[in-house]
């Protein structure tokens, strides 16, 4: 069940003011919680629910066991493995497989791989990571081992179990057990912020990249031999925004559910078009991910403590996984190469000692390399993405386009969205203190109109959010 | 407040709801609740509808055939009158292994061909790979893609692909329609207030008919039509529905003298278990198939282009 569609406003209606009434009986609220999360997990593919379950119940148990006879290490080792078996075997199998099966096929050999034929959970790059944050704070800390309903809880807390943010065990289970009233979950925190984010977050999904993807990205990318320079060059604009106002759009949701529920989820965002080189975007976007990989990835492996080569090299590889993470194919490879290797060439810069570019030639340069990367992103294929970059150059329909295209809707959004970006949170606040100050009726009115609007200029049917699929 | 900003919505957009409901449920809150309820409830947002949002009904292309009830259709003149769909048992399911053969009934007027792709997400997948070939291959032709996603024949009042696709042949001068929709379709019928349920020989008989709507159009205006078989799929429902659907879109091309593609044997045969992967030629398997068992991968996607591709390349030829 998609968070913008009807089905799940109504589920809201129904399951919010249930949740809310239960907040003096912490457990019934959580089981409702855990029942609620199998349930919307079990609308995608029923059969998903109870694999979600048996995993929770391995990954339970595995802590469990460390707490119990103080052993860590291979219980630790085991989960790790069975979590990184389970994610590889379903998602990134037949990507081998295939790839083997290509390459044999020129040599005259056969693969001998067999056929899987197997469905993949939805969302699981995102609990499998989750669950390996619960098996390493255990093994740190073996008496921080949970029960068996917060381990099921934990993996199936359903605003982030679809995509994201990637939770962590230690942060989440603290505001479990938090005792301060005031900062107890159950009942809703920061309601208007909340409000202001789910509206936000419609906006930016529903209308915006809804907009930019059938109006831009879509037709320039199916068809990308009958798209002028101009043409490629706009649709690869759009892509960049649309990515962001989808993924963004989508957080600032799940982030407004998890205040009603009287969670506080991380940050996944923090404007990162304003990132002034490749290093600092990565801390400003999908913030979740890049931190599990820089804790859990990067640093393991040795971080920047062995020197300046072998730093590259694990930079490199965590850049690798990261684009490898996003999904089984060879542009999601290219895609994390460029930005690792867009990151060592940075590195390098500042050990040679160039100069720091000016802010604003350092933000542009790093939007254009952030934004022709994200063709590899979008691409079917490598050839696709080759051929729209090739096309920039050399297109065979001529440099400047021959159609009315609706260049004000994108040149607006794009003014929208890079103008908009150092302001956000000075909007923000002044948003959320509005509401406050109109109260409840003028608000709720307000808001209605916003939900209106939505529903007006968005798309019909229910849009797909880009991070589902991962 | 939630549920006052809830319902104040779901009245302004009531509309967009029913049809909502309609696509993806197949139910109609307009038609359960009492006429006077219904009036008054729907009342804001059809208002909204008329003063602030675009649109309308559409002209619907009707068939000369009488319909379930009977009652006659305003007649439209058409090239050929074939033996129009009639109301009997569902047909008997192939023995396993077998499948409804292509039919190549006609071919291209020579010159420059106008080809519009319609259907659903299938179409979607196989629209692009087509056209890039096509324009390659002919860059005088003119192609055009208006493949919708959950789209289909059974609910008219969300996409409307008779009329649509005969407004697209006078818009456009159009010599060839290639249709590849399906999935979406085996569910309940209302046809003039009244509930076909699928499969029932009166759903298939209306389904027939909406079928005939958009070949007849075609004939009407000699535009060539290529309607493309549905492969074999996973669940339950949409599996019985392909197998129904290929019984009609085969007969009807056979009536009308017009081409059926059968995509059985290049992705999987309807009377035979479900299998994503099928053996290349090499030997080796190669997954055809996407996760939810409806949709192709690009390696399926493509088998199905060079097919069609290769279908019309022969159709062209004098």
């Amino acid at each position: 069940m998609s968070f913008v569609s009807p089905e799940f406003a109504l589920f809201c209606l129904l399951f919010l003011p249930l949740y809310w009434a239960l907040a003096q009986h912490a457990r019934w609220q959580r089981g409702l919680l855990i029942v609620t999360g199998y349930g919307l997990y079990a609308t995608w593919v029923p059969a998903f629910a109870g694999v979600l379950l048996a995993y929770s119940t391995v990954m339970w148990a595995l802590g469990r066991c460390m707490s119990k006879t103080g052993r860590t290490r291979w219980p630790l080792y085991l989960g790790l493995w069975l979590a990184g078996s389970f994610l590889l075997s379903l998602k990134y199998y037949e990507f081998v497989r295939e790839t083997f099966q290509t390459v044999l096929q020129n040599t005259g050999f056969y693969s001998l791989l067999p056929v899987l034929d197997v469905v993949v959970p939805v969302g699981v790059s995102f609990f499998t990571f989750q669950a390996v944050t619960y098996l390493v704070m255990v093994g740190r800390q073996p008496g921080f081992a949970r029960s068996w309903p917060d381990v099921l809880l934990f993996l199936s807390f359903w605003p982030t179990l679809f995509a994201g943010p990637i939770l962590r065990a230690d942060h989440f289970f603290a505001q479990l057990d938090e005792r301060e009233p005031a900062r107890q979950v159950g009942l809703p925190r920061q309601a208007w912020l909340a409000l202001y984010l789910i509206t936000l977050g419609l906006v930016q999904k529903v209308v915006l990249a809804s907009w930019l993807s059938a109006q831009w990205v879509d037709p320039v990318y199916k068809f990308p031999e009958q798209a002028s320079s101009v043409v490629l060059a706009a649709a690869m604009l759009a892509y960049s925004l649309q990515i962001f106002l989808d993924f963004a759009g989508y957080t600032s949701i799940v982030t407004g559910l998890g205040l009603l529920l009287g969670f506080r989820l991380p940050v996944n965002f923090r404007q990162p078009y304003l990132a002034r080189n490749l290093a600092d975007f990565w801390t400003r976007w999908h913030v979740s991910l890049s931190s599990f990989i820089r804790d859990y990835i990067y640093i393991p492996m040795g971080g920047n403590r062995r020197g300046f080569a072998r730093t590259q090299a694990h930079v490199l590889a965590g850049m690798l996984i990261s684009g490898l993470w996003h999904g089984a194919n060879w542009t999601f490879v290219l895609w994390g190469l460029l930005h690792g290797l867009g990151v060592v060439v940075l590195n390098l810069a500042q050990r040679l000692g160039f100069p720091a570019w000016p802010r604003w030639a350092a933000q542009a340069l790093t939007f254009l390399f952030v934004s022709l990367a994200w063709v590899f992103f979008r691409a079917d294929s490598v050839p696709q993405a080759l051929r729209m970059l090739q096309g920039l150059w050399h297109s065979p329909v001529g440099f400047w386009p021959a159609d009315v295209l609706p260049w004000p809707g994108l040149l607006a959004i794009c003014v929208l969205v890079l103008g908009l970006s150092p302001w956000a949170a000075t909007l923000e606040r002044k948003a959320v203190a509005s509401f406050g100050r109109l109260g409840l009726w003028v608000s709720g009115l307000l808001l209605s109109l916003a939900l209106c609007a939505v529903l007006f200029y968005g798309p019909e049917g229910v849009p797909n959010f880009i991070y589902y699929r991962f | 407040m939630l549920p006052g900003v809830a319902l104040l919505v779901t009245l302004c957009w009531l509309t967009s709801l029913e049809r909502y409901l309609g696509v993806r449920y197949h139910v109609s809150l307009e038609s359960a609740l009492p006429e006077a309820v219904a009036d008054a409830v729907f009342a804001p947002s059809r208002w909204l509808d008329d003063r602030v949002r675009a649109g309308g009904s559409r002209p619907l292309f009707r068939l000369a055939w009488p319909s379930a009830t009977d009652e006659a259709e305003p007649a439209t003149p058409v090239v050929k009158t074939p033996q129009p769909p009639q109301l009997e048992d569902l047909p008997q399911a192939l023995p396993e292994g077998e499948f409804l053969p292509t039919l190549a009934q006609q071919k291209l007027l020579p010159g420059v061909q106008r080809i519009l792709l319609a259907g659903d997400s299938m179409m979607q997948g196989v629209a692009p790979l087509l056209m890039s070939d096509l324009t390659r291959l002919h860059p005088d032709w003119e192609v055009h893609d208006m493949s919708r996603q959950s789209t289909g024949l059974t609910v008219r009042r969300y996409f409307d692909w008779p009329s649509r696709i005969a407004d697209e042949m006078d818009a456009k001068s159009l010599t060839l329609v290639v249709v590849f929709l399906g999935p979406n379709d085996p569910w309940d019928m209302v046809v003039e207030g009244k509930r076909h349920v699928f499969p029932s020989p009166g759903w298939a008989l209306h389904y027939a008919q909406r079928v005939d709507e958009v070949v007849a159009a075609a004939a009407e205006r000699k535009v060539r039509v290529i309607w493309m078989g549905l492969p074999s799929m996973r669940e339950g429902r949409v599996r019985d529905g392909a197998v129904l659907q290929n019984h009609i879109f085969h007969a009807r091309a056979k009536n009308w003298g017009t081409d059926y593609l059968a995509t059985e044997p290049l992705i999987g045969i309807l009377s035979e278990p479900f299998k994503k992967y099928k053996q290349q030629e090499g030997g080796q398997p190669v997954n055809f198939r996407a996760e939810d068992g409806i949709h192709m991968t690009p390696s399926g996607l493509r088998v199905i282009k060079q097919a069609l591709l290769a279908h019309i390349e022969k159709a062209a030829q004098p």
